[in-house]
């Protein structure tokens, strides 16, 4: 046994100390620093007991940023899960040919793409003057919908979404057509034997089947929605005002541009709290579900 | 063992004759020029520094305005610190002066009189904090409109403003004639601050200013601060729509392209006018009548550069300073680039077009720089700020919920959180 026990820890250990120095140990660190107030630069940190977390609660712009993250998990769900399954569905018929082969490309290039350049593209997709949506709008006589899109809190949130959106919904697309395939053709051929048309085999096969992959792809969106950082900041750096801020943004411009390190620590473990905290909600839900 | 202890000399020998190339200094260049005229006349002048100091090389990195705020913050805390960096003068500054990051210059400048006197000395002070010199400067730089002479001439305007008054009567001709009068982008919120630094200046007493602008006792309760929001949100109906959706470049490069009649460019910027196909004009923002404050300072302040103070190789970082912040290569940085140099005899008829001289001699003439807002205050009272200006011309937040932030965010700073 104490020989079996020493080869069981020989084998974990790499595993173990990067999980622990890479892993754990930043964790601990960061509710550490949480607990005071300091810079980047400044050597000195000074105790702030829990004021960090006082401020954490009645910070207005953490409860814009905790919207805006919902918001985008709401439509990222709705969006890269729902429609992203829809198409896989549609993109796995057999009949569709070059055509499938075709649209699953289309679909997964902007997966690919680096996601600064395509966020610096719609920035200039969006411009107020010479951006291609507005230009468009108004080619169809719509220019009374034209608008800057990042620039007004109304619109901007939802136009960096709608980002997003564009660039992952291939990706989830992509994994359910990887499960589709995996479903046995037989049930398919049973249920049209039954009378079963596309939308009832979309409802009583396809759906059941991937659900292992509809909750890794609801988990995995889910989560990327509460720490998205990359498309807010390039396209709008959380303004007008907060109004586009998510809590990664937020943090950020608190560590880096107004100093406050331990603030920027907190609100780094709010996002650990509520990425935790909605990961175990929905493994729970659809655990019981099984 | 003959052939060994031979080999062993000539491996030795080997390393030796290498030594001198360990020796030689690699000194780090940080800023932020990523682009032209800029950056090509920064690596014009290391090379010509490193031909004539054999030994020393100097290494660059470069990020633009908004990403090098963030950034210089990461590098200056890591072991990885640039041996000289650019800064902005005031408050920017003197936050790393506090934490010890920045290389006090004081000695260096009083055993190089000759050198230290061909700076111009009020542009030293914005670099000085406790009677300690951290940074020196390398450009002068204010803010002005800047206007298109033919857009002007077909509106019948005729006279530059004096008045906030005025400016608002010319805005009315211009719309009358069918033009935009006010370019503006505020989506980088720092375009923001130029501006309300300027209608404070102009509204509230100089002494409140200083107070308020102190991070230990700011409180921004003086009702001017309002009127200042007001007036700035008054000057906006001149303005394009949704300036937030835009940004500063986007605003000059519409103001050379003639889509707008005025813009409020900083002097720094004139480079960039030499494309425009119209003869332009600038003047200092008009007073403001009823205002308390000065009727005619310039918002604008020196940038220039630190040495670290944790550099390894602070003599040769001198050196580079002292190269860099010569009479030559200031006439060189204002014929190249367009910025005007804050180097005594750098600005002439021969280094300088009319209108870079009409600028500095503002400059010279507006006596103290007012600091750029957003580099003057606290990063978390400029952040409110700028951040509630943005909403304010969304039509998301009044003037009055503005201040009620700032006032927040400057209490926060006092007590130290």
């Amino acid at each position: 046994m104490p020989a079996r026990l020493t080869d069981l820890l020989l084998y974990t250990a790499p595993f173990l100390i990067v999980t622990a120095v890479f892993v754990f140990y930043p964790l601990v660190a960061n509710i550490w620093y949480s607990f005071y107030s300091f810079s980047a630069f400044d050597p000195v940190m000074r105790p702030a007991g829990l004021g960090n977390y006082q401020r954490l609660v009645t910070d207005p712009a953490i409860v814009t940023a905790l919207v805006n993250v919902s918001l985008y998990a709401v439509l990222s769900v709705m969006f890269q899960v729902g429609l992203g399954l829809v198409l896989a569905a549609i993109l796995s018929q057999a009949f569709l040919g070059f055509w499938a082969k075709l649209f699953r490309t289309l679909f997964f290039i902007p997966v690919v793409m680096s996601i600064t350049v395509i966020a610096f593209v719609f920035t200039f997709f969006y411009d107020p003057f010479s951006g291609l949506l507005n230009m468009a709008l108004q080619a169809v006589g719509l220019g009374h919908w034209a608008r800057a899109w990042l620039g007004e809190s109304a619109t901007a949130i939802y136009a960096v979404i709608a980002v997003s959106q564009w660039q992952s919904v291939g990706y989830v697309m992509m994994l359910f057509i990887v499960a589709i395939q995996s479903i046995p053709r037989d049930l398919y051929e049973a249920a049209e034997l039954d009378g079963a048309g596309a939308v009832a085999q979309f409802f009583h096969i396809t759906v059941p089947q991937v659900r292992e992959m509809l909750i890794v792809a609801t988990v995995v969106t889910v989560t990327g929605s509460i720490t998205v950082f990359s498309e807010p900041y390039i396209m709008t750096g959380g303004g007008p005002g907060d109004s586009s801020a998510t809590l990664a943004t937020y943090m950020y411009r608190s560590a880096f541009f107004r100093d406050e390190m331990g603030y920027a620590a907190a609100i780094a473990a709010l996002i650990f709290v509520a990425t935790m905290v909605v990961s175990l909600l929905q493994l729970r839900v659809f655990g019981k579900a099984k | 063992m003959k052939r060994l202890s031979r080999t062993v000399s000539a491996v030795t020998l080997a390393l030796l004759s290498a030594a001198p190339a360990f020796a030689d200094v690699e000194l780090k260049l940080f800023h932020r020029w990523p682009n032209a005229p800029f950056k090509p006349y920064i690596d014009s002048v290391i090379a010509d520094f490193e031909a004539a100091n054999p030994g020393i090389t100097v290494v660059t990195d470069q990020v633009l305005n908004d990403s090098y705020k963030d950034k210089i913050r990461v590098v200056l805390g890591s072991s990885n610190q640039p041996d000289i960096f650019f800064s902005w003068s005031g408050e920017w500054a003197f936050n790393i002066a506090r934490a010890g990051r920045s290389m006090d210059l004081t000695p260096v400048l009083a055993a190089n009189p000759d050198w230290a006197g061909n700076i111009i000395e009020a542009q030293i002070e914005p670099f000085t904090m406790d009677g300690k010199v951290y940074g020196l400067p390398w450009q002068m730089d204010g803010k002005a409109i800047f206007y298109n002479k033919d857009s002007w001439a077909q509106a019948g305007i005729t006279e530059e403003p004096k008045t906030f008054g005025e400016l608002m009567a010319v805005c009315a001709k211009l719309k009358e004639a069918g033009q935009l009068p006010l370019l503006f982008g505020s989506k980088a919120p720092w375009a923001i601050s130029h501006y309300i630094g300027t209608f404070n200046e102009r509204i509230i007493p100089a002494e409140v200013l200083a107070a308020d602008y102190n991070r230990a006792t700011g409180e921004f309760t003086h009702p001017g601060y309002v009127t200042a929001l007001e007036k700035f949100q008054e000057l906006s109906t001149c303005m394009n729509p949704s300036p937030n959706g835009i940004d500063h470049e986007t605003e000059r490069n519409g103001f050379v392209a003639g889509r707008g009649a005025m813009s409020y460019l900083q002097y720094a910027e004139m480079g960039y006018l030499k494309d425009a196909t119209f003869p332009f004009g600038f003047f200092i923002f008009p007073s403001i009548e009823d205002g308390e404050g000065q009727p005619d300072t310039l918002q604008g302040a020196p940038q220039g550069w630190m040495i670290a103070e944790g550099s390894p190789h602070k003599e040769e970082a001198v050196k580079f300073l002292q190269f860099l912040l010569s009479p030559e290569m200031g006439a060189r940085l204002t014929t190249e680039t367009g910025i005007i140099s804050p180097i005594k005899g750098a600005v002439t008829d021969q280094s300088a077009t009319p209108e870079q001289i009409v600028a500095f001699d503002q400059i010279m003439n507006a006596g103290d720089p007012y600091i750029w807002l957003d580099t003057a205050l606290d990063a978390n009272v400029a952040d409110a700020y700028m951040k509630g200006v943005q909403l304010l011309l969304d039509g998301q937040k009044t003037p009055a919920d503005v201040m009620a932030d700032v006032q927040a965010a400057a209490k926060r700073v006092r007590d130290g959180l």
